[in-house]
């Protein structure tokens, strides 16, 4: 037991090691000194209200918002079709097929940046969103099929069997069975989606240019350029959000699997 | 007549589609682009030649940076490895209730966007920042310590993105560890450090290579925490190929970097995954 | 009337062989066992006439019609499977509903069917559950009632009671008997239980190694192996090798030596005249309580009691015979008084020369 207990003392200082960056910053967003200076000197909200109301985050932050749905809205149906076609076909390339939609994950999204500027150079596509809208799908498929796989393996076969022996035929069996019993794996999936293309920095800085913002590259040249305290505020503004729907997802999931 | 397609194929051929255009073809162009010529003026012409490689295997500055990228990599792999593993055994051997809130805990961070992880980071290890003001109030240091655009506050900044990896890595193997064994183990006389040593560290031992490959390789071409915690003072592979792309805009030498870098990848995996393995024959010859 | 036909079935995965050959009939009405143990094809089998799987060759009927060109959905099989497979995200009446509208059955005729189909398994007030809130045999049931409602020609069952525990295992066999008296359907019952084919099978189809070796009546099968593999497989029985046959000692029995140089008669067999097993099942014998010798009607060993069981119906007696590495078993019913026998007794056991067997 006593050795147990050094582990849980050594951990302790772990967590604290995890959360202070988010914290720090979350603390400094109700400083009410403009720039980031600690201790802070007062407590206040306005920081949050400039954000949401004044112009410099809102006009990013709407196009990383349809940045990640429409990236959602592609990746993952394409993402559970292969994924549904690996766990439920037979296919000697199955195993070459799943590392192959895997393999964004290996390949350094740094490199996959430079490939694709240089390809829609050479294409002269100029348009912004089409290009980031493209890589974020590459970038996406991966978290989808893995996480559709795993749910698919974790589903009886046999359930989806027993529908098409009772007369539904494989397309109708696929969405009156099989979607709403993969629905804890398309929600993991859904969120991680969501998560991934928000939060994706790189791609952006190498493929958008002047007049597309992310809200990602707006913060990245804020952090660079101009510490303030409404920077302070917008970040913790997407932590608060990305931990809202995780728990929205992990309570949808729970709800699910009661029934 | 045409022959009648798999419906497995016409399942995966949105995706292989989409892939091919790009995820195969840009990477494809990037390879081709890295045997480019760049001219005197700064112009690309096209070219099958190896100026790129030799100009990075020629200039020590470009040397020097790739060690100290696999350095970095190295040591972030190293200390994560380490905390990852206090971090997992700890959750594996508390109650069940607790370790998922805690696996959540972790998970966190991975989730909320680097950048702002990044920020703060910068907040805590900047010259006036929370870590040198409670160092000098309880005068620990008298001086406040140069953390920002070093190559240590990049590291600890690094360590703190990377670490959720290993630990979800390392989790998975500690969890599905039959704990008769610990328990057969200490009955047989062993003493609680014993039991670790010739029990489960061994058993872990697949989570250990899988979760320090991991880190290894995100690593080293990892982007945000060297340019903003490390900036233009320390230079690393990734800030590197994205200021050849952007600033210079000298493409082929950025495409050459990025070769290189994926190379090196490869060969310190591989030699990391090799070496072990020869040990565990080794030990059992 | 020939209902389901299959002619050659075979099989492959891969280079491995799983059914060979096959060629199988069963009769309008009948329920007809696959049994075997894993591995031997009869799930493959099964799955074929579902369309799960495509045979590699062969073909199979359902009333004069192919039915391995028909799409699995549009078969009108019924298939009751081992896990219950119910959908677990609806009702137990949308459970059952389910292949009525996908039948297009309109609405009106749906609740009707759906509630006295429910009804003939005993489950009418169930309809608003869900699956996870019933028992095993309670969702088997759901089952039954979900592939009955669509009142199929043909009814597969796929080791459907192999879930539960013995006593519902029984109840619920029975139960399924009385349904296909109701319900008019052929079946084909997939099970490695021979307690479950003797219960459920007009006849009884025993495979192994991806064929049938045996086709027949319950009773057939059982008095009747055609090997010892069947023999073994359905029942107990005592296996005991053959050291020498002497031929011709009379014209209707012959004397056997087994190992151990013990010497046994059986009825002259023409179709085997060089035998190397004898095969007695453990409840044709009895102890020798007198001293009555019949060596023209009776076989005798003797030997020392190894142990003896009692459970309650019959008793167990294993016997140590010398050059004879087994246990000989005996299985004593129906007994008025008890048996006493302590450990290393010396005990005879008798039984009749024509229910000994040879392989």
């Amino acid at each position: 037991m006593k050795n147990f207990k050094i582990v849980n003392f050594v951990n302790v200082f772990i967590y604290i090691f995890i959360l202070a960056p988010l914290l720090v910053v979350i603390i400094s967003s109700f400083n009410t000194a403009e720039y980031l200076v600690f201790p802070p000197q007062g407590f206040t909200f306005d920081w949050y209200h400039e954000v949401i109301s004044k112009g410099r985050y809102t006009q990013p932050f709407w196009n990383s918002i349809k940045l990640a749905v429409v990236t959602t809205m592609i990746a993952l149906p394409v993402g559970t079709m292969i994924a549904y076609a690996i766990s439920r076909y037979k296919s000697r390339f199955n195993d070459v097929l799943q590392s192959f939609f895997l393999s964004p994950l290996v390949i350094p999204t740094l490199l996959l940046g430079i490939g694709l500027l240089i390809l829609v150079s050479n294409l002269g596509v100029q348009m912004y969103f089409p290009r980031l809208l493209l890589a974020h799908v590459v970038i996406v498929i991966p978290y989808v099929v893995r996480t559709m796989i795993a749910g698919f393996a974790g589903m009886d076969k046999s359930i989806e069997q027993a529908s098409i022996i009772l007369g539904a035929s494989p397309i109708k069996t696929f969405f009156l069975v099989t979607v709403p019993l993969a629905r804890p794996a398309l929600l993991a999936s859904g969120f991680l989606s969501l998560v991934v293309s928000f939060d994706e920095l790189i791609i952006a800085l190498f493929l958008t240019g002047p007049g597309f913002n992310t809200l990602p590259m707006t913060i990245y040249s804020d952090v660079q350029f101009n510490l303030s305290t409404s920077l302070a505020a917008i970040s913790s503004l997407i932590i608060f959000g990305t931990v809202l729907l995780g728990l929205l997802a992990v309570l949808l999931m729970g709800v699910n699997k009661k029934s | 007549m045409l022959k009648r397609i798999p419906a497995n194929w016409i399942l995966l051929a949105p995706g292989i589609v989409i892939l091919l255009l790009a995820f195969v073809f840009p990477l494809g162009r990037l390879f081709i682009y890295s045997f480019y010529k760049t001219t005197s003026s700064g112009a690309i012409e096209p070219a099958f030649v190896l100026d790129q490689y030799i100009k990075f295997f020629t200039d020590t500055y470009y040397l020097e940076m790739l060690w100290r990228s696999v350095y970095v990599g190295v040591i972030v792999s190293a200390i994560c490895l380490v905390l990852g593993y206090f971090l997992a055994y700890g959750i594996a051997r508390t109650k069940p209730k607790y370790r998922i809130p805690l696996l959540m805990l972790i998970a966190l961070p991975l989730l909320t966007s680097a950048v702002i992880r990044n920020f703060g980071w910068i907040i805590i290890l900047s010259k006036k920042g929370i870590l040198n003001e409670i160092l000098i109030k309880l005068n620990i240091i008298h001086q406040p310590m140069e953390l920002m655009y070093t190559v240590s506050g990049v590291i600890i900044a690094l360590v703190h993105v990377m670490l959720p990896y290993m630990v979800l890595v390392l989790y998975a193997v500690i969890d599905g560890m039959d704990l008769n064994l610990e328990k057969a183990a200490s009955n047989l006389g062993a003493n609680k450090f014993k039991v670790w040593w010739y029990v489960t560290l061994p058993i872990s031992k697949p989570g250990i290579v899988a979760g320090t490959l991991l880190v290894f390789s995100i690593t080293l071409s990892y982007f945000i925490t060297p340019s903003l915690v490390g900036g233009s003072q320390v230079k690393l592979m990734a800030t590197e190929i994205e200021d050849q792309t952007i600033q210079l805009l000298n493409w082929p030498f950025a495409s050459a970097m990025g070769v290189i870098l994926l190379i090196t990848m490869l060969i310190v995996t591989s030699l990391y995954k090799k070496a072990l393995q020869s040990k565990y024959e080794g030990a059992n010859t | 009337m020939t209902e389901l036909q299959l002619k050659d079935i075979y099989k492959k995965f891969g280079s491995k062989v799983v059914v060979n050959k096959l060629n199988l009939t069963v009769e309008s009405g009948e329920m007809l066992c696959l049994l075997g143990p894993s591995g031997c094809g009869k799930s493959t089998t099964l799955s074929m006439i579902a369309g799960m799987q495509t045979p590699t060759s062969g073909s199979i009927m359902l009333e004069d019609k192919e039915l391995t060109k028909v799409a699995p959905h549009k078969r009108d099989v019924g298939l009751v499977f081992q896990n219950y497979a119910l959908f677990p995200h609806l009702s137990v009446f949308d459970n059952v509903a389910f292949g009525l509208r996908r039948h297009g059955v309109p609405k009106s005729e749906i609740g009707d069917r759906v509630r006295a189909s429910l009804a003939s398994v005993q489950l009418a007030e169930f309809e608003d559950r869900f699956p996870a809130q019933l028992s095993g045999g309670q969702q088997q049931r759901v089952a039954l009632a979900r592939t009955l409602v669509l009142k199929p020609k043909l009814v597969l069952f796929d080791e459907p009671l192999s879930n539960l525990d013995a006593k519902l295992r029984q109840a619920l066999g029975i139960e399924i008997r009385l349904l296909q008296k109701e319900y008019k359907f052929t079946g084909v019952f997939v099970t490695h239980d021979q307690e479950e084919a003797m219960l459920l099978g007009d006849r009884i189809a025993v495979m192994n190694g991806g064929n049938i070796v045996q086709l027949g009546t319950p009773k057939e099968v059982y008095k009747k192996p055609v090997d010892p593999f069947v023999a073994n497989f359905i029942g107990e029985s005592n296996l005991l090798p053959i050291a020498n046959t002497d031929l011709g000692t009379s014209s209707e029995t012959m004397e056997i030596t087994i190992l151990g140089g013990h010497k046994i008669k059986v009825i002259a067999n023409d179709n085997n005249s060089n035998p190397s097993k004898v095969m007695i099942r453990p409840e044709s014998i009895e102890v020798l309580v007198d001293k009555d010798i019949d060596s023209e009607k009776y076989n005798y060993l003797t030997g020392n009691v190894a142990y003896i069981n009692y459970t309650g119906t019959s008793y167990l007696i294993g016997i140590k015979v010398e050059g004879i590495e087994k246990e000989f078993l005996v299985r004593i019913q129906n007994m008025t008084e008890d048996l006493h026998f302590s450990d290393e007794e010396a005990i005879t056991v008798k039984w009749k020369i024509k229910d000994t067997l040879i392989y």
